[in-house]
Parts: structure tokens; sequence; C-alpha cells
């Protein structure tokens, strides 16, 4: 537990502070979007990051402005973390025009590339040949940027997960693969669908390094990142970062949790990574009260003008549903 | 696959055809479009362009057979390629062994050419050509896949709906032998001869006496002044005959005797010969014949001379057609008194109106006029007539 | 298609060249004239298995890149790409292998640019040997562009010939849309006229590959020869019959195909692919509410039967259009 690792990181008050609204940002948001969710505004399938804040937060605090990260049907937290605009994100959740998308995507196809965030996918496992290829332009370009593409524990069991990694490998790709083990693939606990506990394991049949951590420790996270990136920027390669954590929530909003073992939310509960750095920080002394109230009202504000702003935001017009199907060289016939 | 050659539709009422021949032999080389059969429908031949290039692979309707329109005349195709059968059903033979089992038609299939008994089997182009031009889609005959109405045949049937009468028809008689045979001997005559006219007024108030005491017709008068006119003008007794005008040595006077629906003409042979009782005698038995639909041949042939008699519908002068190769004609009018002006002064005469046409190629107009006039004298002093 | 909407300098030498040579170089050029152009499949690094990628490797170092057997990957990988502004190629070997890509072709790179609401482009080119080749078996002998007709944002190119094959390339790899572009393998041999140098042929444009004014056959690819051949043989029938060849399926040259019909009145619609729910049923529903007052005759289709092809050879001549079938169908149309 990193209570006892005393040195930062390197990093002062403020960029601590900013781990910490950033992971408080996204639980808050996270938290409206489900109470927005079961009223209705918030339209379609809903898929919550709460409990996994740190992972998000962790690896991009170790990203560039100029990296890029390929993200989940759960990405609201990398989209937060990446620098995504709450207010743009929860008028897309909202299906509204001035959504990141424009209403086109909405919660499972987030995407801004202003901030290098490259697209939520809803198939699983579906970004990362994404993220291989975007590994090989930075590759092509002869670039030092580097991509984090983020995926579940049950995405290595598909078939991209195999060559997207493997061909990640052969070319020595700039890619760092975070698998986000919370340990359920939708309403199946993941070991009941595979055998090896550890996702890094399978790291080796790809002749790459893996690491498996504790992703609910933010600052655990943010080393392991920090460290595989540097790596990863000289050109050594891809590298798997497992990141153990728990799934809060049902897999989306509504679900009913019928598969779940008694007592083990509550468990989790103890290591929750919001609480867990909050503490740190006290401990270093980083976060007084005072700040930590106003941190908290901020973000509320925040979240609550983003709600503010979606609902007061209009739809698209139907007229521009045959509109980026492709570039403007073709159209489609209705 | 052989191209088929079908009756073609020329009229939309059009259901079968004739073949009149055939311009091509089985085993024959055909190149697209050329002529390749004559057929015949109601008045129209018409000539079938060969719908492709190949060879006559085969005939399946022989000159002088018939067929229904869109029935297979024969096919075109490549050497050695198979073609279907004749389309006639067979008959069977009372010889035949074998008892052919015949499948009933399945009450469900339309006949070809239809989608159902209701509607026909025509192409949305068809339908619509067939539409802009006010023909009625279902009474077309296609040509069509699987009988289907085409483009094609919307245009012909509107070139033969073009061509037919604008007007209303009453009742339409086909022509039956008499009134064909009138018809084409008048073109004949009216195209080949020139035809003049000359007309004269016979005073008949002496024939009148004379007919009444002797028993005659006026009829029989005028033939025997026409033979003995004849005899001395000869060349009205002729005909042009290929380069010749040949002149007969007989009066032989046609009497041109009105039927219900058409006229006959039986011959008063070597009327110059015979008394006028005998003239009324022969005439009398031809017009029995005549009008008990009895005459012969022989009753008819060897003319030379032709009278026509419109008077007693009170015509008094007319024109009429000569009979060929006949060279005059001698129209008879109605008999009526008329004012006629006699040594200055008014009287009411019965009097006859002769018309007189000749052959201007064969006689000129003095001459027949002569030949008119000696009739007339004729008349007016029967008592020249003799018995 | 004019002579005018082609490219083409001003003085240039026309050689007869092969199909595949056609390929190779518009590849060639298209990567002298854009660095962003890479080339990524299985077996091309040297010549690749159908010869179209010949030294392009030793003349663009690093630019095109054996890949393991992963066509998950490299279709992703390529979409990746792509999404940074780089210009892949990515080969599918064997055309029945699309399906082992069909996610990364159809939920990737067809959906990106609408689901993020056009905040990207796709430049991507996915080539495809495609169709019969000689006893090839059921599952090397498809042709399955059909599918990509009925998945939105992927445009299909389907040349027959080596002229347009180098321009609708060079047009694909100059555009900013993913193009499924399908090379029908039995026409790599064959020659044909292609200028030296830079000209494109745009995609969506049919061209008239034979006047005619009697009946119209709709065909691409392969097939295309073939109806040529059945129009020659109808030719001497006395049957004048027009031939168009689609070049593209998406976007359908839709007014060419309806302009052809408007004339001739009969019209058949021939298709390698199986003929269940095919390009081919598209195309004859199109004249079918489009053109229905001007058809003269049912409309007809050629295509192969919903049969895997059989190896044996007469059995797979079978089970394909021949001129010989395609030659009694237009017969049938009278």
């Amino acid at each position: 537990m990193l209570e006892t690792l005393d040195e930062r990181l390197g990093l002062d008050d403020e960029q601590l502070l900013g781990l910490y609204r950033r992971m408080l940002t996204i639980r808050t948001f996270e938290e409206r979007v489900k109470y927005e969710s079961s009223a209705g505004t918030v339209l379609g399938p809903t898929h919550l990051y709460i409990g996994e804040e740190a992972i998000a937060v962790g690896v991009c605090a170790a990203l560039r402005p100029d990296d890029y990260i390929t993200s989940t049907h759960r990405g609201h937290g990398h989209a937060i973390a990446k620098g995504c605009q709450p207010r743009r994100m929860m008028a897309e959740l909202f299906g509204r025009e001035t959504g990141v998308c424009h209403g086109r995507g909405g919660s499972m196809h987030i995407a801004d590339f202003s901030v290098g965030m490259l697209g939520a996918n809803a198939i699983v496992a579906g970004g990362i040949p994404l993220a291989t290829g975007v590994g090989l332009a930075i590759q092509l370009k002869q670039s030092d940027q580097v991509i984090a593409g983020f995926f579940g524990e049950s995405a290595s069991n598909r078939g991209p997960f195999h060559e997207g990694l493997n061909m990640s490998a052969v070319w020595h790709l700039p890619v760092l693969f975070v698998c986000e083990n919370n340990q359920f693939g939708q309403y199946t606990y993941a070991s009941q669908v595979m055998l090896v506990e550890n996702v890094s394991e399978r790291a080796a049949g790809y002749g790459i390094r893996g690491l498996t951590i504790d992703g609910n420790d933010v600052m655990a996270v943010y080393q392991a990142a920090r460290e595989a990136l540097e790596g990863i920027r000289r050109g050594d390669g891809p590298v798997l970062l497992e990141c153990k954590t728990y799934r809060m929530e049902g897999h989306n909003v509504g679900d009913e949790l019928y598969y779940r073992k008694p007592g083990e939310m509550e468990a989790w509960k103890q290591k929750d990574p919001i609480v867990r750095f909050r503490a740190c920080l006290q401990t270093w002394g980083a976060l007084s009260a005072a700040q930590e109230a106003d941190i908290t009202a901020e973000v509320q504000a925040e979240i609550e003008e983003a709600v503010a702003f979606a609902a007061a935001s209009a739809y698209a017009s139907i007229d521009t549903i045959y509109d980026d199907v492709f570039s403007s060289d073709y159209q489609v016939t209705p | 696959m052989a191209i088929k050659v079908g009756m073609p539709n020329l009229g939309h009422t059009m259901e079968e055809g004739t073949v009149v021949n055939w311009l091509k032999q089985p085993g024959e080389a055909v190149t697209r479009g050329e002529p390749l059969a004559e057929v015949e429908s109601d008045k129209v031949v018409f000539t079938i362009e060969a719908p492709a290039t190949g060879l006559l692979l085969r005939v399946l309707v022989a000159a002088e057979g018939v067929a229904k329109v869109g029935q297979a005349l024969g096919y075109i195709g490549a050497a050695g390629e198979r073609v279907p059968e004749a389309e006639t059903t067979p008959t069977p033979t009372a010889t035949s062994a074998v008892a052919v089992a015949v499948q009933p038609p399945t009450p469900t299939a339309p006949p070809i050419g239809r989608l159902s008994a209701e509607r026909a089997r025509i192409s949305p182009l068809a339908r619509r050509l067939a539409q802009e031009h006010g023909l009625d889609p279902e009474q077309l005959t296609g040509t069509g896949p699987r009988g289907s109405v085409t483009q094609e045949d919307v245009l012909a049937a509107v070139a033969a709906a073009t061509a037919a009468p604008a007007l209303p028809i009453a009742e339409r008689r086909p022509l039956r032998a008499m009134r064909r045979t009138i018809a084409q001997r008048m073109t004949q005559s009216w195209q080949q001869a020139p035809h003049v006219t000359e007309m004269m007024e016979v005073d008949m108030a002496a024939a009148d006496q004379y007919r009444a005491a002797q028993g005659l017709a006026y009829t029989d008068l005028i033939v025997a002044a026409a033979a003995r006119a004849l005899v001395e003008h000869p060349h009205l007794n002729a005909a042009l005959v290929d380069d010749a005008v040949e002149i007969y040595a007989v009066v032989n006077i046609g009497l041109a005797v009105a039927l219900e629906d058409g006229l006959v003409t039986p011959v008063l042979r070597d009327a110059a010969h015979h008394s006028l009782a005998e003239i009324n005698q022969l005439r009398r038995a031809l017009v029995e014949k005549a009008t008990k639909g009895q005459l012969g041949l022989d009753d008819l042939a060897g003319g030379t001379f032709t009278i026509t008699n419109l008077g007693a519908e009170g015509v008094r002068y007319f024109t009429p057609i000569l009979n060929p190769p006949q060279a005059a004609i001698l129209g008879v009018g109605s008999i009526a008194p008329r004012a006629v002006v006699i040594a200055g002064g008014l009287q009411a005469r019965p009097t006859l109106d002769l018309s007189l046409t000749f052959d201007h190629r064969v006689v000129d107009g003095l001459p027949a006029a002569r030949f008119l006039a000696r009739i007339k004298a004729l008349l007016e002093a029967p008592g020249l007539l003799g018995g | 298609m004019t002579t005018a909407e082609m490219t083409a300098p001003a003085q240039t030498a026309v050689r007869t060249i092969t199909f595949r040579d056609a390929i190779r170089e518009a590849l060639l050029e298209e990567m002298q004239r854009d660095p962003s152009v890479f080339i990524i499949g299985e077996c091309i690094e040297l010549r690749s298995a159908w010869r179209t990628t010949k030294d392009l490797s030793l003349m663009f170092p690093g630019r095109v890149r054996d890949t393991p057997i992963s066509e998950a990957a490299i279709v992703g990988a390529a979409v990746g790409a792509a999404m940074l502004g780089m210009h892949p190629v990515a080969e599918v070997m064997i055309g029945d292998f699309v399906t082992t890509c069909m996610d990364e072709l159809v939920n990737q790179a067809g959906k990106m640019r609408y689901m993020f609401g056009g905040q990207t482009d796709l430049p991507m080119v996915v080539r495809i040997p495609t169709g019969m080749v000689k006893n090839g078996g059921a599952q090397h002998s498809q042709t399955l562009e059909s599918w990509f007709m009925h998945a939105p944002g992927l445009l299909v190119a389907v040349p027959s010939t080596p002229y347009d094959a180098k321009g609708m390339l060079k047009t694909a790899l100059r555009g900013r849309d993913p193009v499924l572009f399908f090379e029908y393998k039995m026409l790599y041999g064959i020659k044909g006229d292609v200028p030296e140098g830079d000209y494109t042929v745009p995609l969506g444009q049919a061209r008239i590959a034979r006047a005619g004014t009697d009946a119209t056959i709709i065909t691409w690819g392969s097939m295309t020869h073939k109806a040529l051949a059945a129009a020659e043989t109808l030719a001497a029938e006395g049957r004048s019959v027009e031939v168009v060849d689609l070049r593209t399926l998406v976007p359908l040259d839709t007014a060419a195909i309806l302009r052809s019909v408007e004339k001739t009145h009969r019209v058949l619609v021939v298709d390698e692919g199986y003929r269940p729910a095919s390009a081919g049923s598209e195309i004859a529903a199109l004249i079918a509410e489009k053109a229905f007052y001007a058809l003269d005759a049912p409309i007809k289709r050629l295509a192969s039967p919903p049969v895997p092809k059989p190896f044996s050879t007469p059995l797979e001549l079978a089970t394909v259009p021949q001129t010989d079938d395609i030659v009694r169908t237009v017969r049938e149309l009278f």
C-alpha cells in the first residue's frame, strides 16, 4: 500500500491535487450520470467507471498532451483524465448537438481528437488493433509520442488482443497496453472464463514485458505508467500493464447485480482509490480541509453546470443524418 | 438457341394469317432484315424480314398454311441447333394403337401471353405506349418473352390502327364473286378506255304506237334499232385488242339486267338477223333465266355491244361504263312526255333519252354521233325495223 | 465517363501492361508522391503472393511491412494509422478472409468518422484480391464485395481493366475515406493500355465498355470481360448489346445504369458473387424502382448459385456465370 511511499514521485502539491481533483471529477460525473440515466436524460446504455478512477488518472498523468489514448465502452474516466470537458461529455450523453460527437456517438463512442482521446469503442477489444495502428503511425513519423490503449481483462480473451499485442511486439511499437482488470466481464466473473489469474502473464506469450499492479492506488499506477513509458518512448517496444481494480457498480446502469458474491463490494469499498488517496494527501499535508471542501464544491459546480448545459442544448437537426458518413468527396444516397 | 420467326400481327383484329410463300429455303443463310417470307391476312400482304442472321433451320408452316398471330412459322439459328417441334397440336389418328393421355391444362395456368384470364402480360414500356396511343393493352397480342406484349407489338398495332378508316362502319361485306368481278371489270374498263358519252333525245310517238300494235317492249325496238345501226356502222361493233381494232362479224347485244345486289349482261346473239318478235322472245327468255340465276357461261359470253337501261327509275341521261373489250355501250333513259318545240310551237311528245358511251381509242366523236343519230331515226320510224 | 474527367499529363507514353503491374505502378507512384503512404500485409515485403508489391520494400524501406497472419490487426492498424493522418494500404491476401476482419472493416473503419461526429478522416485503402481462381475451393474462391454495399461508410472499388486499376487506386490513395479495393485475381494477368505517369480515374463512375441499343448488361470486375465476349457473339446474331462496367459499387453510378436501361429497355445484371441478397439484387431493385416504365422485358440477373464453390473443375465452372450463360440469358430478354 502506497502510504509507505513517501517520495511523492517528484510531484508537487499542485500536481498531486490535480490527480485528486481529476479522480473526484470522474467520480462526481459518473454518480451524476447514474442518476441522469435512471431519469432518462442520459440516453442509452451507460457503463460507469466508479471505483476505477485511479487507473485512468494515473496513466494519463504520465502521458504528454500530444500522446494518444484509445478507450472502451467504459470510457468516461479515460476521457476526463485525458482532458475532455465534462460539459461536452454530458451533452454527448444527453444526445445533444453540443456534445463532443454532436450526439452521434453517445456514451460508448465518446471521442475528442483535440486532446488525443481517439475514441471509446463499443466492441470489446476493438480499440486494441487501433492502438497498434496509432503506434505504427507514430513510428513511421519517427516521433516519440506514445499511445495508451485501455481495455478490460475480458478483452484479453478476444482475438484482436492477441493479434494487436503480437504485431505491436514484433514491430516494437510505442504502445502502452493498459489492462483494467475489474474482476468482471459484463455479468460474469473473469475468473470463470480464464485460468490465468493475472492477464500480465500473457505478455510472455508475445515476448514483451507484463506487470500487474494495484489499480486502486493512483500513485502506483502513475509510477508504473511513467516507468513503462520511458522505455516505450525509447523504442523498447510495448508493455502490458495490468491494473487490478473492482467495478463498484454493475456492468451498466440498471444492472441488478444478481451475480455478485455478497460482501465482496463492501470489502473493495475499503480500498476505494479516492478515499485512499485523500488519506494519503492528508498524511502528506497536501490537502487541507478547506482545500478539500473547495475542490469538492468546485467539482460539484462543474458537474452541475455540465448537466445544465446539456439539458439546455438542442438536438442536432435530422437534416444532418447523411453528413459525415464520408468526407465531402462523396454523398450518401438516401 | 434458335430464333423464332413468328406470324406477325398485321392489324389489331388479326387473329391468323396465311403464308403466301417463303423467299428462302430451309438450310439457306439469311441476314437480319432480309425479306424472308410473304404472309397475307384480310386484304394485306406483308413481307416478313428475317429477325436474325443465321440459317433458316426449319419451316414449320409452308405456303398456303395458316397460322395464328405469334405462332412459329420457322426458326433461324446456327447449323445443327435444336429447334422446337411444330406448335400445332397433333390430331390423334384413328389407327393409333396407343392411347395418348392428354393432360388437361392446369386450371391456374393462364394462356400464353396472359398474366391471368383478366390481365394481359405486357411490359411496362409497352403498357405506357399503348395508353399513350389509346390502345387497350388487353386487346394486343404479344411476341415478346412468354408471349408478352412489347413495345414493338404496340407500335405495330399503332401502325395498323392508323391505316384503318376513322369512320364508324355499320356493316362490312366481304366481296363475293359477282361484286368482286364487277369491281374488277369496272376498274379495268374505266382505267383503260377513254370514255366519251354523247346524248340524244328520241321522239317515241311513232314507236309507242308501233310497239303497242305489235305487242312488243320498248327494249325490243331499241335492240332492233341498235342492231341495224351497228350493221350500218360496224366500227361501233368493235374492240381494241392489242394493237388492232377488231370489228366483229356478228352483232351480239348484251342486255344489262339488274339483280338484287348486282347486274348481269346476258347476250342476245346475232340480233341483226332476228325479227322483232324473235328478239322479244329471246329477250324474255334471257331475262327470266337471269332473274332465276340460271344463266350459263354461254349466255354471258360473246357480247359485242351492250345496252343498259335505267329508265324505269326516271334517269334521263347517264354515262354508262363500257363493257370491255366492247367499244360502245348504249344507255337507255326514261320515256316520258316532254315539252318539245315543233314547227315553232311547244308540244308534249313522248321522249326517250339515249346516252352512248364509246371508246375514243376506237371511235371518234362524229362517227359515233352518226351511229346514234341512226338509232334515233330508226326508232322515230319503226316501220323501218321490219317485223 | 468522359476523358475530361480523367487527369492525364499532356504527353504520356501508353504501354500495354498487366493488371498486376498497373496496381504496382499505382502503389509505387503514390508512395513516391506521398510519404504517408505505406503498405502492410502478409508476405508483401518481397513481392506479395500476387506479385503486386515486388521490390517496393527496397525502394521504400520501412514502408512495406510483412505482418503476422492477423487480418484483424492488419485492418485495425490501418484504421489507427489513418486516424493519425497516414495513408495506409492494408492487403487482405484473399477475399474470403474478409470474414476474419469484419469488425475492423464494418464497425471500425466504416463508423469512425460518423460516430465521432466528423472529428477524423479515415484515408485508408484495404486491397482485397478476390474472386475465382482455378480450383480454389470453397474458402479461397469467393467474391464478397456485395456485403460491403450493406455497410455504411465504406467505399467499394471493383476495376476490371489495368487502366482503371491504376487510376482508381491512385484516387483511393489520395482520398480521405476508407476504400475497399477489390482486385479480381483472375484479372491480374490480363493486359491493357496504361499511360505512364500520373493520372486518376474517379470512384463512383461507371464506364460504357461497349455501346449498344438492344439490351444492357450491367456488370463489373472479371464478369466485364465475359460480358464483352458475349456481346460480340450476340452482335453476330444481330443483337446490339451495351455493356456497362460499373467500376465502383459504392458509390453506385445509378445515373449511368438508368441511362442505359432507358435507352435499351432490356437489362441483365451479371454478378460473380452469390445471387441471394447480392450487389446484383440491389441493382435490379434500383432499376425496377426507377426505370420500371422503360422496361420492355423483366429484369434478369446472372450470378453464382448459393453453393460453396466446389473444387473439381467442371463443378466449379458450373457455379460461376460463363460467357455462354450470358449469351443465352440475353436472348431470353427478347
